[in-house]
């Protein structure tokens, strides 16, 4: 069951990496407001990369799960910042940044008091997949009708990034708990990195159906 | 857990099919109200065109029939005034200045009934008033060679609405090669079929990039488009810089 968590989850860093490449190659000179996204690819395949190097040492990787928390809750708030309208963050409903900021130090709380660095940061994690499957419906709920390939693009990524976040909820959830008991729920991590390969995928699909319709087409962001 | 994870990826996925349906239907509801819109809009054009072509047709009527009969009888009556002029000098000036005035007038009058609707395009159909604005343009410009040619004729009477708008474009064409295109020859050629009608135009000044203009007509080609829309004529507007202009248009009797 290991062999094919690890399995999985190799294919979806071979997706990742293409996404990446992709990524910068049709979006990042195009649009300064959909950089964080790829920031945030880019922060999963360092982080992958440096979690492989420090089990190769022998060396506990679990404070990179901390690290990598905030990074990826600070990149995907800022990419939500960015896309969603401004109206709906300053005025209708929230503020983004300050509840960025708040959560932010919640998650650093949580890794000095609460749960420390070495061991799994299940509370950080829940907090801000709930928070990521917020913004995705928000999002959904305030999407233009236009049907610019941009808009399409976004579309697919909050699909994904709702499918994926909403999918490993009670994963990471219940991590702390498959720690110890790891054995018996492996599958519960086959599942997480199934759900990963799709996120990757979907996101690799869009970035390429985005690539062909603006083939022909000039981009308006 | 299980139970959870299902559950959460259930609603996430029932979610986005939702989201998918609903942002369809709202696009295709979106889409159909559009469609009205154009048709809508498109409606009004046509009445417009129409309402303007019977409107030109009553003013030339009205200048012809009114105005240019009274200008008549009034040149008539000039005359039986100059005769009681003939030993008043100052008199006999004045009345000969008011025959060029009241000549030009008539002129001008019959020039402006006729601009305005055709006789000829009335009387005895599109082929021959074609060939009265090119003998009129030919007059007026003899820089450039007008060429006409009735290529088939199978006697099939063509309807008023399509004859005056092919007129109406023609007209639009001339105007606009003489404008911006500056050719030495203007060609025209008509296929009176008993199934379809067929015009080509064709001039070989300047012409233009027709992508460069994609986007971007005047009015005078909206109002060539509108036209032809309305008498459901296919048509085809062709040019390259340097190589002139072609126009063809296609209507099914």
């Amino acid at each position: 069951m290991h062999n094919i968590s690890v399995i999985i989850s190799i294919i979806a860093y071979v997706v990742l990496f293409l996404n990446i490449v992709l990524y910068l190659y049709y979006l990042n000179f195009k649009s300064n407001r959909l950089n964080w996204f790829n920031t945030f690819l880019i922060l999963g395949l360092i982080t992958q990369i440096t979690a492989l190097i420090f089990t190769s040492q022998k060396i506990n990787n679990l404070p990179l799960l901390h690290i990598y928390t905030l990074l990826e809750f600070i990149f995907l708030s800022l990419f939500y910042k960015n896309i969603l309208k401004q109206e709906i963050l300053s005025k209708k409903y929230f503020n983004i940044l300050i509840i960025s900021i708040s959560i932010s130090i919640l998650i650093i709380l949580n890794s000095i008091f609460l749960q420390n660095i070495y061991t799994f940061n299940s509370n950080a994690k829940t907090l801000t997949q709930v928070i990521y499957i917020c913004y995705a419906l928000t999002y959904f709920f305030n999407v233009t009708l236009e049907k610019t390939p941009i808009i399409k693009f976004l579309n697919s990524i909050n699909a994904a990034i709702l499918l994926y976040y909403a999918g490993s909820l009670f994963i990471f959830m219940f991590s702390n708990v498959f720690f110890s008991l790891s054995k018996e729920h492996i599958v519960f991590w086959v599942v997480n990195a199934l759900l990963y390969l799709i996120f990757q995928l979907w996101v690799f699909i869009a970035l390429w159906t985005f690539r062909q319709q603006t083939r022909t087409k000039s981009i308006s962001l | 857990m299980t139970i959870g994870i299902l559950i959460m990826l259930s609603l996430a996925l029932a979610f986005i099919v939702f989201f998918n349906r609903s942002q369809r239907k709202i696009f295709e509801e979106q889409m159909r109200v559009q469609q009205l819109q154009l048709e809508h809009q498109a409606q009004l054009l046509y009445s417009n065109i129409r309402t303007q072509e019977e409107e030109r047709k009553r003013i030339a009527k009205d200048l012809h029939d009114e105005v240019g009969s009274k200008l008549n009888v009034i040149h008539l009556n000039l005359h039986r005034v100059k005769k009681g002029t003939a030993e008043t000098p100052t008199a006999d000036d004045a009345v000969s200045d008011m025959f060029v005035l009241i000549n030009d007038t008539i002129d001008t009058t019959r020039r402006i009934s006729h601009d305005l609707l055709p006789p000829t395009l009335e009387n005895f159909g599109l082929q021959e008033a074609i060939k009265e604005l090119c003998d009129s343009y030919q007059k007026a410009d003899s820089a450039v060679a007008f060429q006409f040619e009735l290529l088939q004729n199978d006697e099939r009477p063509t309807d008023k609405i399509v004859e005056v708008n092919l007129f109406r474009v023609l007209q639009e064409l001339i105007s606009n090669s003489l404008k911006h295109g500056k050719p030495s020859q203007i060609s025209i050629r008509l296929w009176l079929g008993s199934q379809e009608l067929r015009l080509e135009y064709r001039d070989n000044g300047k012409g233009f990039d027709v992508e460069k203009l994609k986007g971007k007509n005047g009015l005078g080609m909206q109002n060539i488009e509108s036209r032809m829309k309305m008498i459901h004529a296919k048509y085809e507007l062709d040019s390259k810089v340097g190589e002139g202009f072609t126009a063809s248009f296609l209507i099914h009797h």
